[in-house]
């Protein structure tokens, strides 16, 4: 559920007028709640494995548009394990039947979207967009789905957004060092009015939330290296775990936001991953204590995490990676350059490389110990992608984007520019030192 | 907002100002955030000699030298810092006679209680003042010149009146954005809205002080049984506060008795230098005044 930051790279090649500046969409992993599936986000695509099949299953959309069309920023399973939604920089919001991959609805907002939750009977869920609105929707396939706000953080950008166990709260936290708990109501369509409490302590932008046991306490993570608990009753802070002392490979200088947070359903264990960080915290969080205690840190030389996810027995499952978001200009409102933005989404998730890694007990298994094993990681990873199906993809991504920059009349300067970028796209590197 | 209509017949208030950037109430202050000061360079120097030259002790700031634009957007980013949590920030500061005196324990609240949202000059809070001598109000500003100058307003009514205007205060924020920040939970009984900037575009309906999202965050700061006034002179404004008021659960509308009773409805429509010019002007003003009721998920609190 967690969104990670947006990584700008260094210093973008020359570019045609509409395209602003190159970004990158982390890769995420989340494991159903019943563990029969291990789901990677990279770019517009879902990477699906099936424990049950032993194989790859691949979604299926004849919802209009179909798919997404540029990167997938959150993705949430419903706590019955029987939903799964996606959302992302495209816009769209999209309702998944997590049995036989299809999707059930799609739903168009105007602003990108940034977090995707489901309430705790599954019977909702809420998206939250870049305006800092949160919207929420039926989970039944025939539902009107106009979008009814749910609430709103005023002019933040929302970072995170989850549901108490106890179902009695949606917790919000945003750009503005802020995390909101307010009472989910009884007809969430009448919107969400009461705000129960603020838990107040992050000195930057807060990333991401998750809860630990059903004993009341939530964890978060910030832009000030923090990782903090809170008794979410009262907004009290509990405890805070400082990510730049001792010799954990982060300082103040090195300035590595929490990334992500996942808490074990099964234990007390809580990991943590930070930004350019090749490792993962794990942390035993004693409810008793109400204290955050570090237990280890396990390395993953050459790899840093995008994003993290518990299995229902305690494994820790890691991927490591990151797509180039297709940036689009304004201009970009015409079918055929939406088409063409979409195939060119497309080519570049089916191109991503990823790694996956799973640690249990506090230690990284080696890739044969995987469960799932090969067939799991060349799912999930890509690395043994189709090859003739990536160049087809690519191909036919450069000719429909190459239709519309004629028509549009770039100087042949410009179109080997973009040319050049789309070339640069083609392998999208794994994070590594 | 003009720039007219200030007492000025008062002896000055000190006006040092630091280039820039300059500590009220312990947070330092960025002088030149999102909203640019009107005057620039030469004639920010100028105007700064001027203020300079013109400090007597304990004359009232002229209005003036503290011009700035007409309208800054909400929603941009701010320069100024803002307190963690409400217990990190230092109110002493602000109402030093409060704090200082011994026998501060005894029956006084120490505690803001009233807030008055976009307080331009701070006409509304320098006459609520004396009324509620016990209370501590706040007027909270978004425009760096004009809240500068409201600070100027006290300090120089507090020397011209000893023991007086000891409990108002102002603030420079984003009062859509930093609210918990300032204030906990049940905090207030009254907040105040007074000719609001009605940002007429649909599409910037969204930077309204009123609306649905932000009434909420009102509520929890307001304590149940408070009261939110508002009032503008533009009537589509004033059916959209009094539409988003209606629908929301947490408020209800003051009964005419009630309304009758307040003493602080008059001076909605007098108070403030934009009350006084729509009054001046003739101009029709349209009133939405609610009380925050206990809504189902209410604990007593
Ligand atoms: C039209 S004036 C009214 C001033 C005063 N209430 C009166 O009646 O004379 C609105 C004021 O609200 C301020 N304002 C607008 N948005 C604000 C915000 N988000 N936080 C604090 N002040 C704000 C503006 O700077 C402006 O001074």
């Amino acid at each position: 559920m967690a969104m990670a930051m947006e990584d700008h790279h260094g210093t973008p090649p020359q570019h045609p007028q509409h395209v602003k500046s190159k970004s990158v969409a982390p890769a995420l992993i989340t494991v159903s709640p019943g563990g029969a599936y291990v789901v990677v986000a990279i770019g517009a695509h879902l990477r699906i494995f099936d424990f049950t099949k032993q194989s790859a299953v691949e979604v299926e959309d004849s919802t209009t548009p179909a798919l997404h069309g540029d990167a997938i920023r959150s993705v949430a399973f419903s706590v019955d394990g029987l939903l799964f939604a996606t959302v992302g920089d495209d816009k769209r919001v999209k309702l998944w039947d997590a049995k036989t991959w299809t999707c059930i609805k799609t739903i168009c907002l105007t602003k990108k979207v940034s977090a995707v939750t489901f309430s705790n009977d599954s019977a909702w869920f809420m998206v939250a967009d870049k305006f800092g609105i949160v919207y929420v929707f039926s989970t039944s396939a025939d539902s009107v789905d106009e979008p009814v706000q749910l609430l709103a953080h005023c002019c933040s950008i929302i970072t995170d957004m989850i549901c108490s166990p106890d179902g009695k709260y949606i917790v919000t936290s945003d750009r503005d060092f802020k995390i909101r708990v307010t009472g989910f109501p009884e007809r969430p369509l009448a919107g969400a009015h009461e705000i129960h409490t603020y838990c107040l302590g992050h000195n930057n932008f807060v990333t991401c939330l998750a809860f630990a046991g059903s004993e009341g306490l939530l964890l978060s993570g910030g832009g000030d290296c923090m990782i903090r608990l809170w008794e979410y009753e009262s907004g009290t802070l509990l405890d805070t775990f400082d990510t730049t002392q001792g010799d954990l490979g982060n300082s103040k200088e090195g300035n590595r936001a929490v990334l992500a947070l996942a808490a074990s359903p099964t234990e007390s264990s809580v990991a943590a991953i930070l930004e350019r960080f090749e490792g993962v915290l794990i942390f035993t969080c004693d409810v008793a204590e109400k204290s955050l205690k570090l237990l280890k840190k396990v390395e993953t030389p050459g790899y840093s995490p995008s994003g993290l996810s518990f299995d229902c027995e305690g494994n820790l499952w890691l991927v490591a990676g990151a797509a180039e978001t297709v940036v689009k200009g304004d201009e970009f409102v015409t079918p055929e350059a939406v088409a063409a933005a979409q195939m060119q989404a497309q080519a570049i998730a089916l191109a991503a490389v990823t790694h996956v890694q799973v640690v249990r007990d506090c230690s990284l298994l080696d890739g044969a110990s995987v469960p799932g094993g090969d067939a799991l990681l060349r799912t999930l990873q890509g690395s043994e992608a189709d090859v003739t199906k990536v160049q087809t993809a690519t191909e036919a991504a450069e000719l429909a984007m190459k239709d519309l920059l004629t028509k549009r009349q770039y100087s042949t300067e410009q179109r080997e520019n973009r040319k050049r970028m789309r070339n640069d796209k083609k392998v999208t590197s794994i994070t590594s030192a | 907002m003009a720039g007219e209509d200030v007492p000025e017949n008062a002896p000055a208030a000190i006006m040092e100002e630091k280039n820039g950037v300059e500590e009220e109430n312990g947070v330092t202050v960025a002088g030149e955030g999102e909203t640019k000061p009107y005057i620039k360079g030469k004639r920010r120097n100028e105007q700064e000699a001027q203020v300079k030259a013109g400090k007597q002790k304990g004359q009232l700031p002229k209005k003036r030298f503290y011009r700035a634009r007409a309208h800054s957007n909400p929603l941009s980013d701010c320069q100024f810092s803002v307190p963690t949590m409400p217990s990190e920030f230092d109110w002493s500061e602000s109402f030093p006679e409060f704090f200082s005196q011994e026998e501060t324990t005894e029956g006084k609240d120490l505690k803001v209680r009233f807030a008055d949202i976009g307080c331009g000059f701070g006409g509304l809070i320098v006459q609520m003042s004396p009324l509620f001598p016990k209370s501590l109000m706040v007027g909270m500003e978004l425009r760096d010149k004009v809240s500068e100058y409201v600070k100027e307003r006290i300090i120089a009514l507090r020397e011209q009146h000893p023991g007086q205007y000891e409990n108002i205060s102002v603030l420079r924020t984003n009062a859509m954005k930093y609210l918990p920040n300032y204030f906990e939970k049940g905090q207030l009984q009254k907040m105040f809205f007074l000719f609001p900037d009605p940002h007429f575009k649909e599409k910037n309906h969204r930077r309204r002080i009123i609306s649905t999202a932000l009434l909420a965050e009102y509520a929890y700061i307001m304590a149940v049984g408070g009261i939110l006034y508002t009032i503008t002179d533009v009537q589509e404004l004033g059916e959209w506060m009094k539409t988003t008021l209606d629908a929301h659960p947490l408020f209800q509308p003051l009964t005419d008795e009630e309304l009758e009773k307040d003493v602080c409805v008059p001076l909605l429509t007098t108070a403030t230098e934009e009350g006084q010019k729509v009054e001046r002007n003739g101009g029709s003003t349209y009133k939405a005044i609610y009380r925050r009721i206990a809504g189902p998920g209410y604990s007593g609190a």
